[in-house]
C-alpha cells in the first residue's frame, strides 16, 4: 500500500481538527485523544454511533474546505473490505491513498 | 408553508424510527426480528396512520442502548425515493453526508437504502421505491402484513370489547 507522506500528514492534521470539534460536544471522560493510535472504530474504541457521525461530518467538511473536493469517509473505510478496526492513523493513510 | 425538496421529486414519507426498551412490552402482537449487524431488534406498527419502526437494543454494543440512556427516542425519519443515486446527489448539495454504503434491506423486499445525516435535519434513511415486479409484490405483501397486524393488535380487541358491552336481549 503506497501512502504519500505529505498527504498522510495533511489528513492526520484534518483528523485532529475533526476530533477537536467532536470533543467540544463530548462528556468529560468521553473525549478522544489526538493520537495516531486512537481507535475510531472497533471493539476497543470508545466512540459511540453519534460520536462517529459527528466525526465523519466534521472531517468531510474540513476535507472539502482544504482540498476543494468531496471525499467520502464511508467509502474510504467500508468500500474496500472487511477491516473491523480503524485507528486515526489507518484512516489518514487510507484517505491519503484516495 | 414552504415545500423543501431535499431528496428530489416524487418522494414520500415512509416511517419514523423510535427507540424502545422492549418491543414485546410495548406491543405484544408485534413479532420482532433481529438485525445482528446493526445491533437491533426491529418491529413495525401503525400509529394513527404513520408507520413506526420500533428499534430495541440487541447485544452489548447496540447503538440504541446509548440513545435510550440519553433519553433520545426519536431516531430517524425514512423517506421513500424513486432513484436513490439521484436523491443522494440532491441531498448532498443540501448539506447531507452519506453515513453508509448503499445497502439492501431484507425487511423491505431487498430494496436499496442508505443512511444520510445533516446537522440541521439529523439522521435520515433513504429507501428506494420498488423497482421491479417482484419488489412491488413484496411491497404489497408488507402493506398487507401491516394491515393484518393492525387488525390483530387494535381492531380485534376493540371489537371484542364492543361486542361484550352490547346489551343482551
Amino acid at each position: 500500500m503506497e501512502v504519500r507522506v505529505e498527504g498522510y500528514a495533511q489528513f492526520l492534521q484534518l483528523l485532529y481538527e475533526a476530533v477537536d470539534e467532536l470533543n467540544q460536544g463530548q462528556a468529560p471522560g468521553q473525549t478522544l485523544e489526538k493520537s495516531p493510535t486512537t481507535v475510531l472504530m472497533g471493539s476497543s474504541g470508545k466512540l459511540d454511533s453519534l460520536g462517529f457521525i459527528v466525526l465523519v461530518v466534521a472531517l468531510e467538511e474540513k476535507m472539502e474546505r482544504a482540498l476543494g473536493r468531496h471525499l467520502s469517509v464511508i467509502d474510504s473505510m467500508f468500500g474496500g473490505g472487511e477491516k473491523t478496526q480503524w485507528t486515526i492513523a489507518d484512516l489518514a493513510a487510507r484517505l491519503a491513498q484516495q | 408553508m414552504i415545500d423543501c425538496a431535499l431528496f428530489g421529486k416524487q418522494v414520500r414519507f415512509h416511517h419514523i424510527g423510535l427507540a424502545v426498551e422492549s418491543i414485546q412490552a410495548l406491543c405484544p402482537a408485534v413479532e420482532p426480528f433481529v438485525e445482528k449487524s446493526q445491533g437491533v431488534s426491529i418491529g413495525f406498527i401503525r400509529l394513527h396512520g404513520v408507520t413506526v419502526e420500533l428499534l430495541q437494543p440487541f447485544g452489548d454494543n447496540s447503538p440504541i442502548a446509548k440513545s435510550l440512556r440519553d433519553g433520545v427516542k426519536l431516531l430517524h425519519l425514512c423517506y421513500e425515493v424513486p432513484d436513490l443515486d439521484a436523491a443522494l446527489q440532491t441531498c448532498a448539495s443540501a448539506g447531507f453526508h452519506r453515513l453508509s454504503l448503499v445497502l439492501r434491506a431484507p425487511i423491505f423486499d431487498n430494496r436499496r437504502f442508505v443512511w444520510v445525516y445533516s446537522k440541521q435535519y439529523g439522521l435520515v434513511e433513504l429507501l428506494e421505491k420498488p423497482r421491479n415486479l417482484l419488489q412491488r409484490c413484496a411491497h404489497a405483501l408488507f402493506a398487507s402484513a401491516m394491515a393484518s397486524a393492525f387488525v390483530k393488535s387494535v381492531a380485534r380487541p376493540i371489537l371484542a370489547v364492543l361486542l361484550r358491552s352490547r346489551p343482551t336481549s
